[in-house]
């Protein structure tokens, strides 16, 4: 790893930690301005980003997911990525970085202290099955997790909405059938891409273990955490739910994703997957 | 009995039915992450000994054959009920998502409603005076160039759809479960996986008996096609002892014919059904037994796990009463006293060798390539060191279903859920010397955020009818 690029990645993994932080007050105080303020932050923070993501990527010459930290910086820039463009696109829903931020500051941190950096780039990784497999796989944790904070943003609302006077805060979100729907875009976003994460997945698997599909712990969370989106999309589309409900299901629903993508490498030793948690 | 029937069946295909049984499939391939499976078990005895430890609950899994779970009658009677539930449910659906794709000739009969007096209709006031027919012409014109289909054209009015054909994707994308179904079962059917080992130089067929092991035997068809794989070199690449990279150089003969290949980490060379993968490296030394006269004796290229550097693996030469231990070092130095490996590189090898008779040492020390080492009136010659690769052979068929599955599955899925179906109502009126144009829509899955983008329409229209007709003023 290149010194400047740890430096950078440092730098961002501070400035995430403050945007953290005003986020949480923002919303603990009801600080519109602070909101705002975050955004000013946000955003050249997510540059940063992104030249480190460009860097890595052109310093290696592989699509960045050679272990955790590598994972980290991907998966953020997708997270983060969206949470930017709901920044920008509609400015009132930008308080879902207060999922996203957190969750992008944590991948980032835990990454840039366990991984090895220079690990060489293994045969294995070295596919095209891999980057649409990995693009695919952070883009829908992304979605997942963008729909999560509009989950949380909901929720948050509705509470506001049920006392006797809304706070000024609450009432510049958008109104909740609106969150709703876009909550439930983001789903759908994450829910394609998951599809053809899992499709990529599998063909690269053929061409690297020889078989599509072996149960292998991963592929099973991964599957499952599918079939819960798949699941919740059906609960809403066919059978009418929405609101606070759904939202719940929303905000909770990220955490197949997450085992799926840590905590399987955690829990069990003959997974094929490793993400470089044990690197 | 007749009506217990009959409520079953409205049961069975209810949408709480494809939820329930979803959540039982996800229940079961949970349990298999939780539930100790065969596999995860590295041999028999530790498995025997999880079985004595509780012996109760591994009876009910035994039972269940919960420790195979994804093969377990239990899972496969969930999936049949899964995708007969599907069947039936898709069946009943088509009439419903044709009639809303507009295919069963309902697209004639569609007749534009008056939506004047509907919450949510927005109207545009033409000032200046346009005749009807050149609104109604221009609205046409805007809805067709933004890719909306107008399906009726009244004399008061129009109607009309965009991605017409959404509804379909809901057939595709449910209808790719069963692909991926057939793609499924028929390579887990007529799957053959077995593991063969080629040393550099070496000529084997994919004849049965060649293989170290057979993983498995397929159901049907059971004749594996006839290959003659010969390797020829074998390159692999380390950085800090991990592969980089890997160049398997090979022949393989079919059919008489015979083609040089290059195979790798995520380079497999496909023949027709078969699938021929390397799965790992080794190297084999040669060694050759000699009398005091060097007469050879016997010997060989041996297959050993030994690369890595300090393993140790043991061969033995039929018709003598020796064992042969053999520590491996490819790139040899000593460290601190000790033999190691700087590298996985074939750079200096050194083999520290043991011989063994009924159990005691005859024979321990280091040997180069061309050295002889001598014991019990023998000679023992380590000639130089080959590569060995441990191929996977695969032969199946299904990928093609399969790979239609996945494709048309997510075609299926965009289809439905990125272009969603609208549908917009135009109704226009002269009134007074006026030109007023209503409108409404409706949009499926996102009522709210369809109002934007209905004002836009409104907008937009007003902006042609401007341009095209000079100054007109309007409110929407
Ligand atoms: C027994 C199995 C299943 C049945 C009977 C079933 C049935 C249905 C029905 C009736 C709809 C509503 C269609 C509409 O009105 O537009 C639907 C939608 C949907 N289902 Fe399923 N489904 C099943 C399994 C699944 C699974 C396993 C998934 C994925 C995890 C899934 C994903 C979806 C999605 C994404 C939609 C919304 C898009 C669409 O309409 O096609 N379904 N399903």
């Amino acid at each position: 790893m290149r010194e400047y690029e740890l430096f950078a990645s440092w730098g961002i993994i501070y400035s995430y930690a403050l945007c953290t932080v005003m986020l949480l007050t923002a919303f603990i105080f009801n600080k519109d301005k602070l909101l705002n303020i975050t955004a000013y932050i946000l955003l050249p923070t997510f540059a940063v980003h992104s030249l480190i993501f460009v860097s890595r990527w052109h310093s290696t010459g592989y699509f960045p997911a050679n272990g955790a930290f590598e994972n980290g910086i991907t998966s953020g820039w997708f997270a983060v990525g969206l949470t930017v463009y709901l920044f920008v696109k509609k400015k009132a829903l930008r308080g879902v970085g207060l999922v996203t931020v957190p969750a992008t500051l944590l991948a980032l941190g835990y990454g840039i202290m366990v991984a090895s950096f220079d690990r060489p780039h293994e045969a294995a990784l070295k596919s095209s099955w891999l980057v649409i497999h990995v693009a695919f796989a952070q883009l829908a944790f992304g979605a997942y997790l963008v729909a999560s904070g509009l989950g949380v943003l909901y929720l948050l609302k509705d509470n506001s909405l049920k006392k006797s006077t809304e706070s000024a805060f609450y009432a510049k979100l958008p109104a909740l059938p609106v969150i709703d729907e876009t909550m439930f875009r983001f789903v759908v976003y994450g829910f394609i891409a998951d599809a053809i994460m899992i499709a990529a997945g599998s063909i690269w698997a053929k061409e690297l273990w020889g078989s599509y599909w072996s149960w292998d712990p991963v592929e099973v969370w991964s599957l499952l955490a599918w079939l819960v989106y798949g699941l919740t999309i059906h609960l809403r589309v066919t059978l009418g739910w929405r609101g606070r409900r759904l939202a719940w299901i929303f905000v909770f629903a990220i955490f197949g994703i997450v085992i799926a993508y840590w905590g399987v490498d955690f829990m069990v030793q003959n997974t094929l997957h490793v993400f470089g948690v044990k690197s | 009995m007749l009506f217990s029937l009959k409520k079953f069946y409205v049961f069975f295909k209810s949408a709480r039915m494809t939820v329930i049984i979803i959540s039982v499939m996800m229940v079961l391939f949970l349990a298999g992450l939780f539930v100790p499976q065969k596999t995860f078990f590295g041999s028999r005895a530790k498995y025997d000994e999880w079985r004595f430890a509780s012996p109760n609950f591994s009876a009910v899994v035994e039972y269940f054959k919960l420790n195979e779970i994804y093969i377990s009658p239990v899972t496969v009677a969930a999936l049949s009920v899964f995708f007969i539930h599907l069947i039936v449910v898709v069946l009943n659906r088509v009439p419903v998502m044709l009639r809303k794709a507009y295919l069963t000739g309902n697209a004639e009969r569609v007749e534009t409603p008056d939506i004047r007096d509907i919450p949510g209709t927005a109207r545009i006031e033409a000032q200046k005076d346009i005749g009807a027919d050149v609104a109604m012409a221009e609205v046409q014109r805007y809805l067709r160039k933004k890719m909306w289909t107008v399906l009726s054209v009244g004399p008061t009015g129009l109607t009309a759809v965009k991605n017409r054909y959404s509804p379909l994707g809901f057939i595709l994308f449910h209808l790719s479960f069963f692909l991926c179904l057939m793609g499924g079962l028929l390579v887990s059917y007529t799957r053959f996986s077995g593991n063969l080992v080629l040393t550099e130089g070496q000529e084997l067929t994919t004849e049965l008996k060649h293989f170290r092991l057979i993983n498995r035997e397929p159901k049907l068809i059971k004749q594996v096609p006839l290959l003659g794989l010969e390797l020829s070199s074998v390159k692999p690449v380390y950085e800090r002892n991990i592969a980089v990279d890997l160049s398997v150089n090979m022949k393989i003969k079919h059919e008489g014919g015979a083609e040089a290949v290059t195979l790798g980490t995520n380079k497999p060379v496909n023949k027709g059904s078969m699938s021929i993968l390397p799965q790992n490296i080794g190297v084999s030394p040669l060694f050759l037994l000699s009398d005091m006269y060097g007469k050879e004796l016997g010997g060989g290229y041996f297959v050993l796990n030994i690369l890595k550097g300090g393993q140790e693996d043991s061969f033995e030469i039929p018709g003598f009463p020796y064992k042969f231990y053999v520590r491996f070092y490819p790139d040899y130095a000593v460290e601190d006293g000790r033999d190691i490996s700087r590298s996985l590189e074939l750079r200096d090898p050194v083999v520290f060798l043991t011989v063994q008779k009924s159990g005691g040492n005859v024979y321990e020390g280091r040997v180069r390539p061309g050295q002889t080492v001598f014991f019990d009136g023998l000679g023992m010659r380590y000639g130089d060191t080959r590569y060995w690769v441990d191929f996977l052979i695969v032969r199946e068929y299904g990928n093609m279903p399969l790979f239609i599955g996945f494709g048309v599955g997510v075609a299926g899925l965009l289809m439905r859920l990125v272009f969603f179906q609208k549908e917009v109502v135009f109704n226009i009126e002269k009134e007074g010397g006026r030109m007023l144009i209503f409108y409404n829509g409706r949009s499926e899955y996102y009522k709210h955020s369809f109002k934007e983008e209905l004002e836009k329409i409104g907008r937009d229209i007003l902006l042609t009818l401007e341009q095209d007709q000079g100054p007109i003023g309007g409110k929407a």
